[in-house]
């Protein structure tokens, strides 16, 4: 198993070699530089020429490229900001993408805790009031937009009720520990709760209609006719036989919904004001901030690589038919 | 399951950590509890005002600052050789107690005040560093933004200082700017052609002093809270990027004493980053936010009076406008250009459209600037309700019918146009409303809307962009660099000094001559006294946006702000958060 993982984090280098050179690419081919205006307004010729020699852009496409793998081989630098002046890309993602992955990580809990019981209970009540009302509520959830939820829920509770705060999140990246983990204190949860909410709703509903299509094909399977004719119990059927298996589909998404929802969910983020790194991954494109947009593509791409491998580690754990060694 | 679930998750934050070179915990500094005049201390809460500043500053560099919420912050920070007056946008003293301009005009000499000293915050407490700001300060500042290695996207402006345009394009020494510090308090800039707006330009953020010992010690990281060093009456006390900023005031800036009734009482400034008006509207509803902006959604209740004398349309210094590509052959015609601008019913696109007060234009400069010929009927009058002394819509687009008969499109038959924008919900609503109106007035026109995201759209106005990838008709805005006319018809539009973005040419087999003239006209009153400036400004905006219609002036901006009842304030454009005044029980008692 360990020479597996080791294989294939080898493996992830060269795939993610070329992840960075088919942005670096692309992000050029974009029309538009990032120093051609201010504003609403052009800048005359004189200062843009000024502005990319100062970041190397006048140079040929080939030293640039050059230039930033080297600097992120040997130094871990994903080089300034264009947009933040005075920052640089490393400073911007340290302070974002833990605040983002927070998020993630609490909306991904919440989703598994409402959407993985709501659909094993539709399945194993199938076409019982118990099976229609998590399935209304898993469309419902699909179908309302989090642009719509989340200021719907600002209204109702901050508003109206005052339960919790509008907007923003509970701690900032300077009282983190070690860089990432939040302490647990009221004001955390409470400005945790609205936006958790909005991001958990969409994943446990997800997490709802993956796990009931796949446990109802499940117990159709002949080993559960089997556990079932040799005397077991519909609970121990159900809990050690059909469902470890039927979560493999659950599983399978979760490698890319992890790697999409821990480096930041840009409307969650922007309608609530919190400083993650959806923002940033979405505003770097209009301004042609390439390293920004190198950088959070960079940091993306190394999440779904980790989400994959974890998913197949994961495999091996529930299906004892597949191996890796 | 959960288990192990949970412990994979927390070998993504692991990798989060190796990843992002993990900014070390540190302790957040407390709200600081200032007094106002060092010597009594106030055990109560500090006055505080709570504001949105809507986005994290880009920078607060004063080279590097080019967008508002940066210059916001920069104002309060750093002082200006010279402050222009909220009102009447002239420059006065700030830095500068007075200042002298020679014979001809191209040197200005300065008289610095000797009482500023450089402060920084330490422990929740504005200190002084022992240095004091000096002229060559002052100089050191203007020579940094003009260097070309600080590459500062306004060192533009400071081209009217000699030696500054070819030490930014590297043809030139950084020492041969041409700014001396006499001594401590005595400043000299010299210039390349007499500016009377040179006063307005030395209020910009990009000439303040700036602290070169700092600077050169911290490299890009001098403007976090823990190194600046500041001069203004505020002092940035925390910066959480992306989330917030707090500033504290800085008691020993002379104004709090000298400016007597001018200057407020706020001891402590909390700017949030919320990007989304509907969100700092619950804040402000909440009473969390002392001032903000108003979302669309909410207009109607607020214009009905649903939020009394809290909600407030104030104007604002830029211009939006449609342009006309001049050598398209569609629009080469200046009687079709005319026609089209007479057909733009400016004052239902604000009422109904655009819902915020906008003021119809009759110009491209905005009424607030210094030359602006703004609301002079005989500027396209056709642009102008009745009741701003024009001729009313009505009267406009018959006018506009007959031209366009004249030009040889009777009814607009035979007229194909492209109308392009940047991507935005507000520009499309716009486009559809006067494509609507241009369909109405002209039933034969054909008008498509094109958009485009926003670099490939200025990619695609650009000069050297082909002939044939521009549009017809495409949108732009334009807002104050400094509050003068020159800033606005002479460095956008002038056809050979400007960036001329329609392509007007002296060649042009029409306008040709009157294009040689507006050229004339801008540059003649750089240098010409004010009465013959506003006499120049004049001729020159009616030769642009009536005799050649270049451009169609659409609206001049307002902002719309709701502010609570216990803060008393100022609303023009640059903010002067010195000057505003929070009653602190009121606002302690609402809570």
């Amino acid at each position: 198993m360990i020479s597996y993982v080791i294989r294939r984090l080898l493996w992830s280098l060269p795939v993610l070699f070329l992840i960075v050179l088919v942005t670096f690419l692309l992000a050029k081919a974009l029309p538009g530089g990032p120093f051609d205006r201010v504003g609403d307004k052009s800048l005359p010729e004189s200062i843009r020429v000024a502005i990319e020699k100062k970041y190397n852009l006048d140079k040929p496409l080939v030293t640039q490229f050059g230039l930033y793998i080297r600097d992120l081989v040997i130094n871990g630098d994903l080089g300034p900001s264009y947009s933040y002046r005075n920052r640089t890309v490393n400073d911007l993602i340290s302070e974002t993408l833990p605040i983002s992955a927070q998020i993630g990580i609490l909306s991904v809990l919440l989703g598994a805790i409402i959407g993985l019981p709501a659909g094993i209970f539709g399945a194993l009540r199938r076409n019982t009031w118990v099976d229609y009302l998590s399935s209304f509520i898993a469309v419902l959830g699909l179908s309302v937009p989090n642009l719509v939820l989340a200021p719907l829920l600002i209204y109702l509770f901050s508003v109206k009720l005052g339960w919790f705060p509008a907007a923003r999140w509970g701690v900032n990246y300077k009282e983190l520990y070690f860089g990432f983990i939040p302490p647990m204190t009221a004001d955390f949860w409470s400005h945790a709760a609205l936006p958790v909410i909005t991001l958990g709703t969409g994943i446990s509903a997800t997490f709802a209609r993956l796990s009931r299509a796949s446990l109802l094909q499940t117990i159709r399977e002949d080993y559960i006719r089997t556990a079932r004719s040799k005397g077991l119990t519909q609970t121990t059927t159900i809990v050690r036989h059909a469902l470890r298996n039927s979560m493999i589909p659950v599983v399978t998404i979760l490698g890319p919904l992890l790697a999409g929802i821990l480096t930041g969910t840009f409307i969650v983020e922007f309608v609530f004001g919190i400083p993650g790194m959806g923002d940033f991954f979405i505003t770097s494109v209009n301004n042609r901030d390439y390293p920004i947009i190198l950088g959070s593509t960079l940091v993306f791409a190394i999440f779904l690589v980790l989400g994959n491998i974890m998913v197949d580690i994961m495999y091996a754990w529930m299906d004892p038919r597949i191996r890796f060694d | 399951m959960q288990k192990k679930r949970i412990s994979l998750l927390m070998l993504f934050l692991v990798m989060t950590l190796v990843m992002a070179a993990c900014a070390a915990p540190m302790a957040a500094p407390g709200a600081a509890d200032t007094s106002s005049d060092g010597a009594a201390a106030v055990a109560s809460d500090p006055v505080t005002l709570d504001i949105n500043l809507g986005t994290e500053p880009p920078s607060l560099d004063p080279s590097l600052g080019t967008d508002t919420t940066s210059i916001s912050v920069i104002n309060e920070t750093f002082l200006g050789l010279t402050e222009l007056d909220p009102d009447t946008q002239k420059a006065g003293p700030e830095l500068a107690k007075d200042w002298s301009i020679s014979d001809d005009g191209l040197t200005y000499t300065f008289n610095l005040r000797t009482d500023v000293p450089w402060v920084q915050v330490k422990d929740g407490e504005v200190v002084e560093t022992g240095m004091m700001v000096t002229a060559g300060d002052v100089a050191y500042g203007l020579k940094r933004t003009c260097n070309a290695e600080t590459a500062s996207d306004y060192a533009y402006v400071l081209y009217i200082v000699a030696g500054c345009e070819a030490a930014n394009t590297g043809e030139g020494s950084v020492d041969d700017v041409a700014v001396n510090a006499v001594d401590d308090a005595t400043l000299e800039i010299t210039l390349n052609y007499p500016a009377s707006f040179f006063e307005q330009i030395a209020s910009m953020w990009i000439m303040r002093p700036m602290p070169q010992s700092v600077i050169e010690e911290y490299g890009d990281a001098w403007t976090e809270p823990e190194n600046i060093v500041t001069n203004g009456p505020f002092a940035l006390s925390e910066w959480i990027h992306g989330d917030s900023l707090q500033m504290i005031r800085n008691p020993f800036w002379y104004g709090w004493e000298e400016m007597g009734d001018v200057v407020g009482n706020i001891e402590v400034i909390n700017g949030v980053m919320i990007e989304e008006v509907s969100t700092a509207f619950a804040l402000y509803e909440n009473n969390e936010i002392d001032t903000s902006g108003v979302p669309l959604e909410m207009m109607d209740l607020a214009l009905a009076g649903e939020y009394g004398d809290e909600f407030v349309i104030a104007p604002s210094n830029c211009t939006y406008y449609y342009g006309f590509i001049t050598q398209k052959p569609e629009v080469s015609d200046p009687r079709v250009r005319r026609a089209l601008s007479m057909a733009v019913d400016r004052q239902t696109l604000a009422d109904d459209i655009l819902k915020g007060g906008q003021i119809p234009a009759n110009t491209f400069t905005n009424p607030l600037n210094f030359g602006s010929p703004a609301g002079d009927p005989d500027i396209a009058p056709w642009a102008m309700t009745e009741a701003q002394g024009g001729t009313g819509y009505a009267a406009a687009v018959e006018m506009a019918k007959a031209l366009m008969e004249e030009a040889g499109y009777p009814g607009g038959a035979g007229l194909s146009l492209t109308l392009a924008h940047n991507v935005s919900e507000s520009h499309a609503t716009i486009a559809q409303a006067i494509q609507a109106m241009w369909q109405e007035a002209f039933p034969d026109i054909e008008v498509v809307i094109e958009t485009q995201e926003w670099g490939v759209y200025l990619d695609s106005l650009d000069h050297d962009a082909p002939l044939e990838g521009k549009p017809d008709v495409y949108r732009l805005g334009w807002c104050q660099d400094y509050p003068h006319a020159n800033n606005w018809i002479h460095e956008v539009f002038n056809p050979t000094q400007g960036a001329n973005v329609p392509m007007l040419s002296m060649d042009d087999p029409i306008v040709g001559d009157l294009v040689k003239q507006f050229n004339d006209d801008t540059i003649a009153a750089q240098t010409a006294s004010e009465d013959e400036q506003l006499a120049l400004y004049k001729d020159a905006e009616k030769l642009f946006v009536d005799d050649i219609a270049a451009i169609i002036p659409i609206y001049y901006y307002t902002t719309v702000a709701v502010t609570k009842p216990w803060v008393t304030r100022l609303y023009s454009d640059d903010k002067y958060y010195y000057r505003w005044s929070v009653d602190e029980a009121a606002k302690e008692a609402a809570r």
